[in-house]
């Protein structure tokens, strides 16, 4: 092409124009001048942080020809050479191409041979996390005492490819990712260099979005630069990168809290058909629920939000409840795109889930309610005296009776004990999947689970029908009886005791209700056997 | 002429670029299957090579050439066909094989044009090798050499390979564009321009072939039908159909997924529907049977199987074994209550 890309044309040419690399290049430079150079280095780093930059400026320090302190001087024969990418010496390997055992053995062959031109003969192997095993143990002999007039330089993105006895024969170098701060300042020199009128808010967006990636960056700016000409705007800028810190976040955040589902869905189609990039509203979106959250605990300053927008969000976070926000920012938190990142169907399901999550809520607390485990915070009253005032109450009270207890104290925050043997039967599914884990091998659910009945209540006994004697016989004994009863008075909040009978097997009525599940129904016709049978929930 | 519908940002983009001589080494195409990326590729080939100008005329003998797909410098690279099964289904991945021809041939002078041309069709198909291999020579190819990659998600490629490119998006085509297109420039009646362009989703390609092959619509809805049908039908048959669709996975891929996908969107419908949001369903065509259906449902349990039928994708991409995942399938599809349907008002 006429002309090099940004990333291309402003790759530094010396080690102190590797922005954001403090370390890496300092160090690189001490070794220079006091001419300690290794043998062997390893670059690892994220993407666009200046591996490959620093190999080429590396090999252009050691073999300048200059006199000066500073090296390279990007002026002499050489340097100039290694620029154009004509210096025979520098060998510059694509390890993710070249990645077989031959190539290594063809590189083992060429070593050897004196450099034509140069001081070195500088080796880099870029993307070298793709050689294949054989290959790098191929390599590992020349590596760690290579000839004298060798240098290996390898660049990785990927570090934990690369195996421990490569890594240990090289001087390894950690890029980091780039600051905010070192990408501004780059770019702005860029700026200057192409007669880009910037603000830095602008640049400062794009560093942003380019994720401490100094060639993304560059990659925008030039893109921005081709589609706006060298004055661009904010705004401008804004929607290129499908920032969209348009009033349509507020908007969902407000639908999906107030649990408009519709007018939500609304909004999201609304704006995957303008184009915007779905996963940056998301983006916007969780960041917004963040600030609620934040502005809910009363650390305001913490959401990063204009002032005005804040006092909006006090009155939003004041109609919803932490627990219900802390979920919905996890549903939309969790999303990922990397399925279909266009379509509007993620973000849609968040969406109805957050209202599932709201039907789901009630049961959930309820069933809390009646399992006495710990006071919840909403019982005001202590524990202990609930459970007395139960007791004297269920003693009070007739063993068939259905109606509730006369003797009502704060029954608004406390269960109702159950008084019947139906509504013990309605939770029993319940109370055996409290079971589980109980019992000398935590097996206690299973007794229970079909192998018998409420039969009936007599006065504070709970009498259990067991279909066979063996189960009959291990509940009966007192080790597990006493764990049903604790349990018993766990679930439903009354310490029953507990006696085992056995009764026939009677259940005419409830295998065909069983049978009526379409599943089971087809499985029978398929030749299957019903063993054992689960109470349904 | 840029032939391409619907794309003012990307093709003002580009034609910019090709204007001031600052056109990238590598670009990266990224839009919905059908949306016209290739179609921009090509266009770009046109003008890098056109005899006539910067822009692609369309008339000269490169740019029809190039059109034909029979220049020599430009080379479009896709996955091969399958040979080894029976049915013509294409490989499931770009070899690096593929990658190491392309850099061979790109370092190469063009031959009849001016630029080589390097289009990489679907690049998510890359796989790992091919993908590294690629990545040096896309980010320093020789002079005159331009590797355009087409991808429907760029997440699924390798971010250094994204880092190395220029990144246009192609944005679905809205509807009317494309009801407008399909009106004025192809003759197509105005109520079948309508359905086509909303049943696209935004890509216009689609709309284009349903328009001039009646066969594809028609069997669109042959098929919604038949998993439509799977609902109601016994357990037997549902796994009938698990079998059927298992054993042509073997043989082609992407069939399946198509359906899975056009029954995914037949489920969102029914949700939109469901809470009231017609006006954004796919299936226009269908309104009145999913507000018919949607009363047998209630909202969770669409939302189960919506869940379920994206984690059947998945896991088919996972290389489960395909039978069970569909059997696991057809075995969560939830009951509708016919007793609901029969008294909608109830």
């Amino acid at each position: 092409m006429a002309s090099q890309v940004f990333y291309r044309k402003w790759r530094p040419r010396t080690l102190a124009q590797v922005v954001g690399q403090e370390p890496v290049t300092k160090t690189l430079a001490n070794a220079l001048t006091t001419g300690r150079v290794a043998h062997a280095y390893l670059f690892c780093g994220p993407r666009g942080t200046g591996k490959t930059s620093t190999g080429r400026i590396l090999a252009k320090a050691i073999n300048c020809l200059s006199d000066d302190q500073e090296k390279p001087c990007n002026s002499c024969s050489m340097c100039q050479a290694i620029n154009e990418g004509r210096a025979l010496d520098l060998v510059e390997i694509d390890g993710a191409s070249n990645r077989g055992i031959d190539e290594i053995r063809d590189l083992r062959e060429k070593i050897n041979f004196a450099p034509i031109s140069a001081k070195y003969k500088v080796y880099i192997i870029d993307e070298v996390h793709m050689l294949t095993e054989p290959a790098f143990n191929a390599l590992l002999k020349t590596l760690e005492e290579p000839p004298p007039h060798a240098i290996f330089v390898l660049a990785t993105t990927e570090i934990h490819k690369i195996p421990l006895t490569i890594l240990s024969r090289c001087q390894r170098f950690d890029f980091r990712r780039l600051t905010k701060i070192d990408m501004v300042g780059k770019l702005q020199d860029i700026c200057e260099h192409e007669g880009i009128r910037a603000e830095s808010q602008v640049l400062d967006l794009i560093a942003r979005a380019a994720t401490g990636s100094l060639r993304d960056a560059e990659n925008l700016l030039e893109q921005i630069f081709l589609q706006y000409g060298s004055d661009f705007s904010l705004t401008q800028v804004s929607e290129k990168l499908g920032l969209s810190s348009d009033a349509r976040i507020y908007e969902l955040a407000k639908h999906i809290l107030n649990k408009d589902i519709s007018a939500g869905l609304a909004t999201i189609n609304s704006v995957s058909s303008d184009g915007l990039d779905l996963r940056q509203f998301n983006q916007g979106l969780v960041e917004y629920l963040r600030g609620l959250l934040m502005v809910k605990a009363g650390a305001p300053d913490t959401a990063d939000f204009p002032q005005d927008v804040v006092s909006e969000m006090k009155q939003l976070a004041a109609s919803v409840s932490m627990t219900d926000l802390s979920k919905v920012i996890k549903l939309f938190a969790q999303i990922d795109f990397r399925a279909d990142s266009q379509s509007t169907l993620s973000m849609e399901l968040a969406l109805v889930d957050c209202s599932l999550l709201a039907a789901e809520r009630p049961q959930k607390v309820i069933s809390k309610e009646k399992a006495v485990i710990a006071p919840t915070i909403d019982t005001d009253e202590p524990r202990p005296d609930n459970t007395v005032q139960q007791q004297e109450v269920t003693e009070a009270e007739s063993p068939a009776s259905e109606e509730p207890p006369t003797t009502k104290i704060a029954q608004a925050a406390i269960p109702q004990p159950p008084q019947s043997i139906e509504q013990i039967r309605q939770h029993w599914g319940e109370f055996v999947n409290a079971c589980r884990g109980m019992g000398s091998s935590g097996n206690l659910d299973a007794l229970l689970r079909s192998a018998c009945e409420a039969v009936a209540l007599e006065d504070d006994t709970l009498v259990l029908g067991f279909y066979w004697d063996f189960q009959r016989a291990k509940v009966e004994d007192r080790k597990y009886r006493h764990l049903v009863e604790k349990k018993l008075q766990d679930v439903f909040g009354v310490p029953y005791r507990v006696r085992c009978i056995l009764t026939p097997k009677n259940k005419a009525p409830k295998t065909q209700q069983q049978a009526r599940d379409p599943l089971v129904n087809e499985a029978v016709k398929m030749g299957a056997r019903i063993i054992e049978e689960e109470p349904n929930e | 002429m840029w032939n391409v519908i619907g794309q003012p940002k990307a093709v003002e983009l580009l034609r910019h670029s090709l204007e001031s001589g600052r056109l990238a080494h590598a670009y990266l195409f990224v839009g919905q299957p059908h949306v016209g990326k290739a179609t921009l590729a090509i266009n770009l080939a046109q003008a890098l090579n056109c005899e006539q100008g910067i822009e692609p005329c369309g008339q000269c003998r490169s740019c029809l050439r190039i059109a034909a797909g029979k220049h020599a410098d430009v080379q479009i690279i896709g996955r091969l066909p399958d040979t080894g099964s029976g049915e013509a289904g294409p490989k499931k991945e770009i070899s690096i094989g593929q990658i190491r021809e392309l850099q061979q041939a790109a370092g190469l002078r063009p031959y009849e044009g001016k630029h080589r041309v390097f289009i990489i069709d679907s690049a998510e198909h890359l796989n790992e090798e091919s993908a590294n291999c690629l990545l040096k020579t896309l980010e320093e190819p020789p002079p005159e050499v331009l590797i355009i990659l087409l991808a429907a998600n760029d997440a699924r490629l390798l971010p250094t390979i994204v880092s190395r490119c220029q990144r246009v998006e192609l944005l679905p085509v809205p509807a009317n564009t494309i009801e407008q297109e399909l009106v004025e420039h192809r003759q197509i009646e105005p109520d079948k321009a309508k359905a086509f362009s909303r049943l696209c989703r935004g890509g216009i390609g689609w709309a284009i072939s349903a328009s001039l092959n009646e066969r594809l619509p028609q069997e669109r809805s042959l098929r919604l039908n038949e998993l439509q049908e799977l609902v109601t039908t016994s357990l037997d048959k549902r796994f009938d159909f698990a079998t059927k669709l298992a054993a042509q996975f073997n043989k082609n891929r992407d069939s399946v997924e198509e359906v899975l996908r056009l029954w995914l969107d037949w489920w969102r419908d029914l949700l939109l529907v469901k809470e009231g949001c017609a006006e954004f369903i796919t299936n226009v065509d269908q309104e009145e049977t999913l507000v018919q259906h949607s009363e047998g449902y209630n909202v969770a349990e669409i939302r189960h199987f919506i869940e379920a039928i994206r984690a059947a994708l998945e896991q088919l991409e996972q290389n489960a074994n395909p039978r069970l995942v569909l059997e696991v399938l057809m075995l969560s599809i939830p009951n509708r209550e016919e007793e609901r349907i029969k008294r909608p008002s109830a």
